[in-house]
């Protein structure tokens, strides 16, 4: 085991660790930590482990992380050999860039996560307002992604994934979870659903409650129509 | 019946699968594996799933409940949890007419359907979805021409107008685009924006932001008027 | 027949979890479409108020219930509640835009397992949903069902590989469901799933997942969140479901041989005039 994950299965900052740890093949210990009903994150045996208080908790040996980005940014360094996950040290620009976004990752988890939140378990917000800023934040990456597109660039920051599109990914595909309003849903972001696809086909990508997999036949598995209705 | 341009063929891939809205009516839209295009009602009628959130299985569209597939006759094609029995014919979606033309993707109720007459040969820049109604962003875009002016220059100007599709100029860099219009519910639309001539990256991403301009004033004129 | 309304309000609801400490003094949430406030006094006796009424109390399976029936319908029973050494597990509520009744009979559907809960309670190509039997039970007024058998690749927190499960459900009462299954620590046994449904209004309903299990390993906060899960990819289908109150009427939507729980879920109901959070056909209305 190379880590271990303070986890809860509905949360989208925890799945982006879940997520980037399949992509990776790396192997780590999962204790789940019951956020609702019982609140235990904020438990004085959770609080002596991290003083902050949130989920997900990453600890290695004495390192204590409660920051969902300085997690993707550990495992990237750490574990990703491809070194395509955060851009190497000669090139400070592509660093930036993944970084803005991992910052913007942050205002989804404030808007759309919290919204989400409400929308499940009626936690108190102003929903008007971040159902407002919410679709703020999905229109910013909407004309991000349909700029890049413009480059045939499919990701953030270029031609292939970084930690920034795992970072924005699960809020942005749990939208729908939060309600109906008019801009929360994926019909409304071309562009988004577009990427939502390409992420979807990464391998080693996994799936979390409220984010469907496509259920993409195996290699070995026939096409059930052909066999039990043949054609003609 | 009139058709209704509903995105660009470049956002739909193959074995992939969007939702829209024409006429008001839910609409499921996807491609098969080998790139045939469907439109149906956006229902799967075994218990109501929306089939948007289905997944593509070769040529079939399957819905994300309880995994049927449904051909692109529209018709039941395999229940996963009768794997031995062949669908009853009846089980069968309501099928929209579709159609491609020119990089953008039409669809309609009825099966005759003419698609809008509109010049060969444009490059789909931009759909964008606008929290205000078609009729909305026409008038406000009529009514910017000689109120919004930048360097003495208006912003946008409307050259010729028709029901669903408009033309207009940004005189400041010279293009001429063609707006293709769907109305949305809730009074939302999108609109489909085509360029008479090609353009560099950096020009697409001009008119993509030029575009978010006019959305920020047509939705500021909906704001103002309830 | 009797108004669906009056109807549901014979049936007690559940609103809270007995044992909460971080349930406000003053709760206030909704039944059937009324604002209720569910007060803690200092003592910890519990009241219901609907504002100038007060509703029936009563707490059962771990579970604090009410009625705005001065006389309500006994309490269904699942007498395991005995069984003191099954673990019992409340999970906590997840709110959910559908009606309550079509969150009952998702939770009877197991043809589903494959796609939803894909590689948990079910996986490609285990698909098929094998002859199994329902009847109604006259003299307990229940939907029963028998026999149900599913592959499952996960079928609890404390599976380790895939089994055949065989399912009981129960449908006590118009918005509880209460499943048995094959425990898979011990063969003499039956773990119990149950679904409570409060209905916030007929297109609203707030889930309340209870579970008593013989499970001496897994942690609780694994049980819970196991539960959840389960219930999260549930709640995806439910939003999208067109439309959002369940359809009585049999033409609106096709079942097949796999779905006999649910249809005898649907007959039972109209047969009860348990109508609320139904689509009742105007000609059916006026029938009256």
């Amino acid at each position: 085991m190379e880590f271990t994950l303070y986890d809860y299965a509905l949360s989208g900052n925890c799945y982006k660790v879940r997520l980037f740890a399949s992509i990776l093949g790396v192997n780590y210990e999962k204790i789940s930590v019951e956020f609702h009903p019982a609140a235990e994150h904020k438990s004085e045996t959770m609080l002596q482990i991290s003083p902050a208080g949130t989920l997900p908790i990453l600890t290695v040996g004495e390192m204590v992380l409660s920051e969902t980005q300085a997690m993707l940014f550990w495992m990237a360094k750490t574990y990703d050999r491809s070194g395509a996950w955060w851009p190497n040290n000669y090139d400070p620009m592509a660093q930036a860039m993944v970084l803005q976004w991992l910052g913007f990752s942050g205002d989804l988890t404030a808007t759309i996560g919290q919204a989400r939140l409400n929308s499940l378990f009626q936690t108190p917000i102003d929903r008007a307002k971040v159902v407002k800023c919410s679709v703020t934040a999905l229109r910013r990456l909407e004309a991000h992604l349909t700029e890049q597109s413009f480059e045939q660039k499919k990701f953030i920051t270029g031609v292939f994934p970084t930690i920034a599109d795992l970072a924005c990914f699960p809020y942005v595909a749990l939208s729908g979870d939060v309600g109906t309003d008019p801009g929360l849903e994926h019909d409304s972001y071309p562009a988004i659903r577009n990427w939502i696809y390409e992420i979807k086909s990464l391998p080693g990508f996994i799936p979390m409650p409220g984010i469907f997999e496509m259920h993409q036949l195996k290699d070995h598995e026939a096409d059930p129509t052909i066999r039990q209705v043949p054609e003609g | 019946m009139a058709c209704t341009g509903v995105g660009f063929s470049k956002n739909l891939s193959n074995a992939r699968v969007m939702r829209a809205f024409v006429n008001g009516k839910d609409v499921v839209i996807w491609r098969s594996r080998s790139g045939k295009l469907s439109a149906w009602e956006n229902r799967c009628p075994h218990r109501g799933m929306r089939l948007s959130y289905g997944f593509v299985r070769g040529e079939a569209l399957a819905c994300m409940y309880h995994g049927w597939h449904y051909g692109v006759d529209g018709k039941c094609k395999y229940i996963p949890a009768h794997p031995n029995l062949e669908p009853p014919k009846t089980i069968q979606i309501q099928r929209y007419s579709s159609c491609e033309k020119d990089g953008v993707i039409w669809v309609s109720e009825g099966i005759e359907a003419n698609t809008p007459e509109i010049p060969a040969g444009l490059f789909p820049i931009r759909s964008m979805e606008l929290h205000c109604s078609a009729d909305v962003l026409k008038n406000t875009l009529c009514g910017l021409t000689s109120a919004s002016l930048e360097n003495d220059q208006p912003v946008f100007h409307v050259t010729d107008e028709q029901e669903d599709v408009m033309y207009i100029d940004i005189p400041k860099r010279k293009f001429a685009l063609c707006f293709i219009l769907q109305n949305f519910p809730h009074s939302r639309c999108f609109i489909h924006v085509l360029s008479e001539r090609e353009c560099a990256p950096r020009d697409k991403k001009w008119i993509s932001r030029v575009l978010e301009r006019l959305r920020r004033i047509a939705e500021n004129r909906t704001g103002e008027a309830t | 027949m009797m108004n669906p309304v009056e109807r549901a309000k014979q049936d007690w609801y559940p609103i809270g979890i007995v044992s909460d400490p971080r349930r406000p003094k003053r709760y206030a949430t909704r039944v059937l479409g009324k604002d209720i406030v569910l007060e803690t006094k200092e003592e910890g006796s519990l009241s219901v108020s609907c504002g100038d009424e007060s509703w029936e109390i009563t707490e059962a399976y771990d579970h604090i219930w009410t009625s705005p029936s001065q006389n309500p319908k006994p309490l269904f029973s699942i007498p395991e509640e005995n069984e003191r050494d099954r673990r019992f597990v409340p999970c906590g509520v997840v709110h959910v835009r559908c009606s309550p009744l079509r969150a009952v009979e998702n939770f009877l559907d197991i043809a589903h397992f494959p796609f939803v809960h894909t590689d948990v309670l079910g996986s490609e190509p285990h698909t098929e949903v094998a002859p199994y039997k329902v009847n109604i039970d006259e003299t307990k007024d229940e939907v029963i069902a028998t026999k149900v058998k599913f592959f499952q690749p996960q079928a609890a927190k404390s599976a380790n590989e895939g089994i055949v499960t065989e399912y009981i459900y129960r449908v006590p009462a118009p918005m509880t469901a209460i499943l048995y299954k094959t425990c898979p620590n011990r063969d003499d046994v039956l773990d119990i799933i149950s679904l409570f449904v409060q209905p916030i209004d007929e297109d609203n309903c707030a889930v309340w997942p209870w579970m008593a299990l013989y499970d001496d390993e897994s942690s609780m906060a694994d049980m819970v969140e196991f539960q959840q899960l389960i219930f999260l990819q549930d709640r995806n289908i439910l939003e999208n479901q067109i439309p959002k109150r369940l359809p009585i009427d049999p033409k609106m939507e096709i079942p097949t041989r796999a779905d006999l729980t649910s249809v005898a879920y649907r007959r039972w109901l109209k047969k009860s005039g348990a109508l609320y959070g139904a689509l009742i056909q105007p000609a059916e209305q006026s029938a009256e």
